[in-house]
């Protein structure tokens, strides 16, 4: 194998397996029959580059190294002793974990197609919906949280002045950005109010971030309800008893 | 108004995130049954090579969608674009989804390396969700899939997952035995 190889592949193994699989099928060799020791130097060549680059190896790419300098040397034990007493072959369970971890990868490559497929069905988001959205156990409420926090940010981002990578001193606390938010919710008459609303279009990272935290508390607290109504990335704070806690 | 009219406004309404079955009774007034019976007509009518959107069930869900055959053209108005999933997140979902439930441990034994973050990524996505503990020491997590990853990748139900490749016949056991053409060799 090339260098040139090596580093194309580098950073593209997510686990020893993966890597395995890659380095059979490149040196050609037949997965039932594994020529364990050119396979380990294979394998170590390779974790040689990753450390000359400063990747950062995980300690499952190790214990599979491990592994094979084991295999690879009662391998080369059973060769010396060779007494015709059959034995059991040491790559065994190593084929064996190889063969199946390959079933699950086809598996997924199907998927993925499925997925590719599914991705030429275009859907509009639903209708502007006043009722509460429904959370129910087998849905996606965090995912949607996320979201719209990632479109919060990004529309702050947007207008926000300054560079974003200068740290400062944290200026906010949760308990201040909580009452604040309470104060904003008894202002308003139907006491419901837009995430948005709580700052202005400038505020830096660390207001929305603390008045983020600040909900979250509200919420656990029973404080305050969120919802999200379908269709819109809007979070709406309700506080229907806030003033009698506060 | 029909019955078939209202069922298919509120589907519209419902935009791509669906509807339940259960839900369209409920605000139509009508009974399970009848509601399944007017959505596969719906389902039927609009597959016909007239429309270029139609009706997907995906597990108790139904929704409307263009079809595939569109996507070139509806591509022209959309940025709409790939996948989310790195390749380890696909692989991590693949092995809940045919081996659900399944523990952390289980699927890395099978992937050879740590799935924690893919986990928590899938779990963040909805894609997959803690639906109990093992009965084994520790009372580690199952994690299995949700509705959205049915709806995700085109499927009704389970079942109807790609059967999970078979193992190559495992060759002769000569094969494993020193071959010193080909096995080892110093």
């Amino acid at each position: 194998m090339s260098k040139d190889t090596l580093k194309l592949h580098l950073t593209d193994f997510d686990g020893p397996l993966e890597l395995l699989l890659h380095l059979i099928k490149e040196a050609q060799m037949d997965i039932y029959d594994i020529n364990i020791k050119d396979i380990t130097d294979q394998y170590f060549q390779y974790l040689q580059q990753m450390e000359q680059m400063q990747l950062e190896i995980a300690g499952s790419f190790f214990v599979m190294a491990a592994n094979l300098m084991r295999i690879k040397s009662q391998w080369l034990l059973a060769e010396e002793i060779d007494d015709g007493e059959p034995e059991e072959d040491p790559r065994e369970d190593l084929v064996n974990q190889l063969l199946e971890y390959r079933r699950y990868q086809k598996a997924a490559h199907t998927l993925q197609q499925r997925e590719q497929h599914r991705q030429r069905i275009y859907s509009v988001p639903a209708v502007q919906s006043t009722t509460d959205v429904e959370i129910e156990p087998n849905e996606f409420e965090v995912a949607s949280l996320v979201g719209t926090w990632q479109r919060i940010w990004q529309r702050q981002r947007r207008t926000a002045v300054g560079p974003v990578n200068q740290i400062e001193e944290w200026q906010f606390s949760i308990p201040t950005q909580a009452a604040r938010i309470v104060t904003r919710l008894n202002q308003k008459g139907n006491r419901r109010l837009a995430f948005s609303e709580l700052y202005a279009p400038t505020a830096g990272l660390e207001e929305v971030v603390t008045d983020f935290l600040a909900l979250l508390t509200l919420v656990k607290r029973q404080l305050v309800r969120v919802t999200q109504p379908v269709g819109r990335n809007e979070i709406m704070i309700e506080g229907d008893n806030a003033r009698d806690e506060h | 108004m029909s019955i078939r009219g209202k069922l298919e406004a509120l589907i519209y309404a419902a935009g791509g995130a669906g509807i339940k079955i259960s839900k369209l009774a409920e605000l139509t007034g009508l009974s399970m049954a009848v509601v399944r019976e007017n959505v596969v007509q719906l389902a039927q009518t609009t597959a016909t090579d007239d429309h270029g959107v139609m009706l997907y069930q995906t597990g108790e869900l139904v929704w409307f969608g263009t079809k595939p055959d569109y996507a070139d053209v509806v591509q022209q108005l959309t940025d709409q674009t790939e996948s989310l999933l790195t390749p380890a997140m696909l692989e991590t979902l693949t092995i809940v989804a045919y081996q659900q439930p399944i523990t952390r441990v289980q699927v890395d034994e099978i992937r050879g390396v740590n799935s924690v973050v893919s986990l928590r990524n899938l779990q963040s996505l909805g894609l997959i969700i803690v639906s109990g503990q093992a009965d084994e020491p520790g009372q580690p997590n199952l994690y299995q899939t949700t509705d959205l990853f049915l709806q995700a990748f085109g499927l009704q139900t389970l079942q109807q997952l790609p059967p999970l490749p078979e193992s190559e016949p495992t060759p002769e056991a000569e094969m494993y035995r020193e071959d010193t053409d080909k096995g080892d060799q110093e």
